[in-house]
């Protein structure tokens, strides 16, 4: 990463610009967010491995390391600062996957070569992103704090006591938002 | 559902939750006091949390990675789309299709400048070696530096994706102009800027391959002409030879594409045999007609009426107003054989640039005398072949005027016009017979032989003592060879197994893959050498050529260098004034010297026998004789720097003495790649590891040929943890030496050190087909067998080795332990056993590296033992320390403070 210097000032402005209501920042983001994921995804290919995790919300703890460095006066806090990147994480990751949904509906994966489709057969059974995001919205409505647990956990990837941290509440109850939201947003989603 | 019931319902889940499922019924019951529907939505949860499939267990990061994954691989079908970024470049269009793959508009972010990518196609991104073969190429074409070749900035890899990002040129290309009028001047103009790029690349030993409109671009803002993708169809043609499916695939795929290529195509490249800078010159002549005529010179409906035409047809004559001169020029570059051909683009250009010089002089006086003035230049320079008398000598015109260029030859001549039509008749003559004589060519032999294998010389002295001078010639003959640069000479570790077997010649031609063998006889007799070598055709078995020399052995040094020149001009491989200087290098003129040199290659050689240590005294009696013998230099330093580095001479003052000995070496010529090589080692030991793959990056610039700089730049960076570039150096090292045991063992063993046990086996095993009889080799596979858990595999392998080193007993007892108390026992018997063999060795006073103590008692579990050893191997500084970094066995010292201080302490390539 030799470059992360600057990735991360940049990964910080756009995540400002974009609180501040540019919405154009957050299409400056994604091109940063995927390739991260892209290189990760071809390092774990190369690799031939599964398991390994791919840490591409690795992106967002480098971009805040160096907020706290810089003692940048444009983020409140942390909290603020992981609000803003978990929901635009959560915008990127589901517009990508809305992308690749028409893509896979123009058919333009089917005809894949057989040793290239050797390496898909590894991947697991995945979520519906685009349903998780909806049913997420609905969830926003009647409890905003389990919401934000979800986005946080899930789309910037951040752990139980991060999460608390972030939003100023116990571990405890970050996991009892956790556990119900999961249950209700995979109950929402089998519907 | 509101917030304030979804507390209700979050309040019971989370009770319910923790209580065990029997008593769940009865609480909820109780709570939700007949509210079916709370009830319901507090069921469903509690079922929805128990059911036991996973759900955003991963960060939604993960399930988006799999996709892309997915997507990837797709994408790299389509096109990408503008914004995307590879690397640090974003893509802003496509501006074109090729072959080799498409190549799109893009801007560099870091110089924020407009680049063009050109993105290897799927195809052709799959195939590692034509990936290294078309990296290691566009590396050296990169390097070209002229105004008409496009710069290439960068040839990178972003996702297993390979592109190239290069100049962007706002403009249009050949192919594009061609569409429109070109007049006389233009198409001289264009084709004068193209040979110059041409000649630049040439000389830069760089063949482009795939001349053609579509290569060529014309800056719009100055006419600037930029030829583009010097050396890239390598990598189809490579394709296309060696794999006929796959060419079929891109004809099906791709016919535009491959018809494209075709119609330029020179017939040494239809019939798929190797090229060089002539093929350019063919297609150069095939662009030059077409934009003349306005067709192509060898046009078919089909792929194989393309080539058949290319082979066999002449191109339908110009239009009767072309200059003389200019017929005379596309005729010399379109001729079938290439030896009859313009032999460089160097004569080429002076002949168009001559032609150029006159038009646009003609065109000045047309403009300004007489406006029916042909725009037609005459020359009268003729070929030795062609017939003199049909074309007279240079007369002045009428004008008087007299050309402004160097070439007196060269007038313009309207009064000439009436020659053209004999001409025409003439040239349709001199064509048939070249087509002639271009069949016969073809039919009796073929053309320059570009891979060669010199056996070892056969000493017929009935002498053993002059076996030195056998090997030592041939040697010579080896390395000399090898400094022409389109030769392929095999490494003398690939010929030497060779060496007293009576192994025939298509045998050996198939194995080692070489066009043509040398084989030679060497008798001496008192003071007379006689030598007769023959250079045989590897598949046909007919001797090409032979020779005989006889000269008293003090002409030793001048009798070699005949043999050299001789032999490489039978390989009829042009040479540049710079190769023959080379190739005519002697490092002394001394004959003794010479001969005493020759001996401390041989003893150098016998390693792992002890005798090895003789070559030491014979390149120091060598120097003794001629001081300024480089080679010699380069030998002791190779030496010492071996000895120690390997641990096999005791560590006293072999560091510094092959310091000094690589200076002296250096001194002496700075362009000695073993001395360089053995500079690498020193300063790895001084703690100078960048100036160590300096050095070594040095020694293979200077040698890209040299296996052995290579094997050991690749160890250096296996150690340095650097494992995608060493992997690259021990695969070049085996292209160039592929029936090494060494080299191939040498991959087993970066595979076992790196953990890929399943491969290092499969290596190994191919390593022992070569030699089945290499016991390192088997003891290797035992210890990789042994990681796999193999275990009845590792002591079948083991017990070889001890077989083959002949410790018969050692294999009994192993095996016996092994059946009777199983694998840990037997392990630790055998290294008991062997543990006291070191011993033993020690007490006899021979040297023992201390790591071979310390590998023993990692073996045996005694960890104090290990460490002590450890600490003082590090002071013996020879590499076998580095085996530390990544040897299994250490595993179990590795948690230990004492190891990790020593894995800091150890000098490795950062």
């Amino acid at each position: 990463m030799e470059h992360s210097a600057d990735k991360s000032r940049e990964i910080m402005r756009m995540l400002h610009e974009w609180s501040d209501g540019r919405r154009e920042a957050l299409e400056d983001l994604m091109p940063l967010v995927y390739n991260e994921l892209r290189r990760q995804a071809s390092r774990y290919l190369r690799r031939e491995r599964i398991g390994h995790t791919l840490q591409t919300t690795a992106l967002i703890h480098e971009a805040y390391l160096k907020l706290i460095e810089q003692r940048d006066v444009n983020w409140q806090n942390r909290a603020h600062f992981f609000g803003i990147a978990a929901q635009a994480m959560r915008r990127i990751l589901v517009d990508y996957a809305k992308t690749r949904h028409r893509e896979k509906r123009g058919g333009a994966g089917e005809n894949l070569p057989l040793d290239e489709a050797r390496f898909i057969a590894f991947k697991e059974k995945s979520i519906d992103l685009i349903a998780l995001d909806e049913a997420l919205t609905q969830l926003a409505k009647f409890d905003d704090q389990q919401a934000r647990v979800v986005e946080l956990r899930y789309f910037s990837g951040l752990s139980i006591e991060e999460t608390a941290e972030v939003l100023k509440i116990s571990p405890a109850t970050v996991k009892r938002d956790w556990t119900i939201a999961k249950a209700w947003l995979k109950q929402e989603i089998g519907k | 559902m509101n917030s304030e019931r979804w507390q209700k319902i979050k309040g019971l889940f989370d009770v319910a939750q923790e209580i065990p499922s029997a008593k769940r019924e009865k609480f909820l019951d109780k709570a939700c006091a007949g509210d079916v529907d709370l009830r319901r939505e507090v069921e469903n949860l509690l079922s929805s949390f128990e059911n036991p499939t996973s759900f955003m267990e991963q960060p939604a990061a993960r399930e988006v990675a799999s996709l892309i994954i997915e997507r990837n691989i797709i994408e790299r079908n389509n096109d990408l789309e503008s914004g995307r970024m590879l690397s640090h470049y974003r893509i802003s269009s496509k501006i074109g299709e090729g072959g080799m793959g498409d190549v799109y508009l893009a801007k560099d972010t870091r110089l924020n400048r407009r680049v063009a990518i050109k993105l290897l196609s799927v195809e052709l991104n799959k195939n590692e070696n034509h990936l290294r073969r078309f990296v290691q190429e566009a590396r050296a074409a990169s390097a070209l530096n002229h105004p008409n070749i496009i710069t290439v900035y960068e040839i990178g890899e972003f996702e297993d994706t390979h592109f190239i990002a290069a100049e962007y040129i706002e403009g249009e290309t050949l192919r594009e102009r061609l569409s429109g009028e070109l007049t006389l001047s233009e198409v001289l103009d264009i084709t004068t800027q193209m040979a110059s790029a041409l000649s630049a690349a040439h000389k830069a030993g760089i063949v482009h391959r795939d001349v053609k409109p579509e290569n060529v671009m014309i800056r719009r803002e100055d006419n600037l002409v930029k030829v583009l993708d010097f050396g890239l169809a390598k990598l189809t043609e490579q394709q296309a030879i060696s794999d006929e499916d796959a060419t079929l695939a891109q004809v099906k795929t791709n016919p535009g594409v491959i018809m494209g290529t075709v119609a330029y195509m020179s017939p040494e490249q239809a019939r798929g045999r190797q090229v060089d800078e002539r093929t350019d010159i063919w297609s150069f002549g095939a662009v030059l007609y077409e934009m003349l005529a306005e067709r192509q010179p060898f046009a078919g409906e089909t792929l194989s009426d393309a080539i058949a035409a290319i082979l066999k047809n002449e191109p339908a004559p110009l239009d009767e107003n072309t200059p003389p001169e200019l017929n005379r020029i596309i005729r010399k570059t379109l001729q079938k054989n290439a030896d009859e051909r313009y032999q460089t683009v160097k004569d080429l250009l002076l002949d168009l640039k001559n032609l150029k010089r006159e038009v646009e002089f003609s065109e000045e006086i047309e403009r300004s005398h007489t406006p029916s003035f042909a725009k037609s230049a005459n020359a009268a320079a003729t070929e030795p072949g062609e017939n003199a008398t049909a074309i007279q000598p240079a007369v002045s015109t009428q004008n008087s005027i007299s050309p402004q260029t160097s070439s007196a030859e060269y007038v313009i001549g309207e009064v000439r016009k009436h020659k053209f039509v004999s001409f025409g008749l003439l040239a349709a003559l001199v064509v048939a017979l070249a087509a002639i004589g271009y069949f016969r060519f073809f039919a009796t032999h073929s053309a320059a032989i570009n891979s060669i294998a010199v056996l070892p010389f056969v000493n017929e002295s009935g002498n053993a003592d002059v076996e030195y001078l056998s090997d030592g010639m041939t040697e010579t003959l080896i390395s000399s060879l090898s400094q022409i640069p389109k030769l392929n000479v095999k490494a003398r570790s690939s010929v030497f197994r060779y060496k007293g077997k009576d192994a025939d010649v298509q045998t050996v031609g198939k194995e080692l893959n070489v066009q043509a063998i040398l084989n030679g006889t060497v008798v001496q007799r008192g003071q007379d050498l006689a030598l007769h070598i023959e250079l045989v055709d590897a598949q046909t078995e007919i001797v090409l050529w032979s020779a005989d020399y006889k000269q008293p052995m003090a002409n030793l040094v001048s009798l070699q260098n005949d043999i050299t020149r001789d032999v490489s001009g039978k390989l009829k491989i042009k040479l540049s004034g710079t190769d023959e200087q080379k190739l005519a290098k002697t490092y002394t003129d001394n004959a003794e010297a010479y001969q005493l040199y020759l001996k401390g290659r041989y003893y150098w050689y016998r390693f792992p026998a002890k005798e090895f240590e003789k070559s030491r005294d014979y390149y120091q009696q060598a120097i003794d004789i001629d001081p300024t013998y480089a080679l010699a230099y380069a030998g002791l330093a190779e030496y010492y720097g071996f000895g120690a580095a390997l641990g096999v001479l005791p560590p006293d003052e072999n560091w510094s003495k092959s310091e000094a000995a690589t200076n002296k070496a250096l001194a002496l010529d700075d362009t000695l790649p073993d001395a360089h090589n053995a500079l690498a080692g020193v300063k790895q030991f001084n703690n100078d590891p960048a100036g160590a793959e300096r050095e070594l990056r040095r020694a293979i610039e200077l040698n890209p040929n040299y296996a052995e700089g290579r094997d050991h730049y690749a160890q250096d960076l296996t150690d340095a943890g650097r494992f995608e570039e060493s992997l690259a150096q021990i695969k070049k090292v085996l292209e160039l030496e592929p029936l090494s045991v060494r080299y191939n063992r040498g991959l087993a063993l970066f595979f076992y050190r790196t953990r890929d046990y399943d491969r290092a086996i499969k290596q190994y095993q191919k390593t022992l087909e070569l030699d089945p009889n290499d016991a390192y080799t088997h003891e290797l596979l035992g210890n990789t067998y042994e990681q796999k858990g193999m275990q009845k595999e590792a002591v079948a392998e083991w017990s070889k080795a001890l077989r083959l080193t002949e410790d018969n007993d050692a294999a009994a007892i192993l095996e016996r332990t092994f059946a009777a108390s199983g694998f840990n026992v037997a392990v630790r018997s055998l290294w008991q056993r062997k543990l006291e063999q070191l011993n033993e060795k020690a007490k006899r006073g021979e040297f023992v590296p201390a790591m071979n103590f310390a590998f023993a008692y990692t073996r045996l579990a005694d960890k104090e033992q290990a460490f002590a050893w450890l600490a003082k191997a590090e002071r013996e500084r020879n590499r076998l320390i580095f085996d530390v970094k990544l040897e299994p066995i250490y595993d179990s010292l590795r948690d230990d403070a004492r190891f990790q201080d020593l894995l800091r302490r150890v000098g490795l390539l950062q």
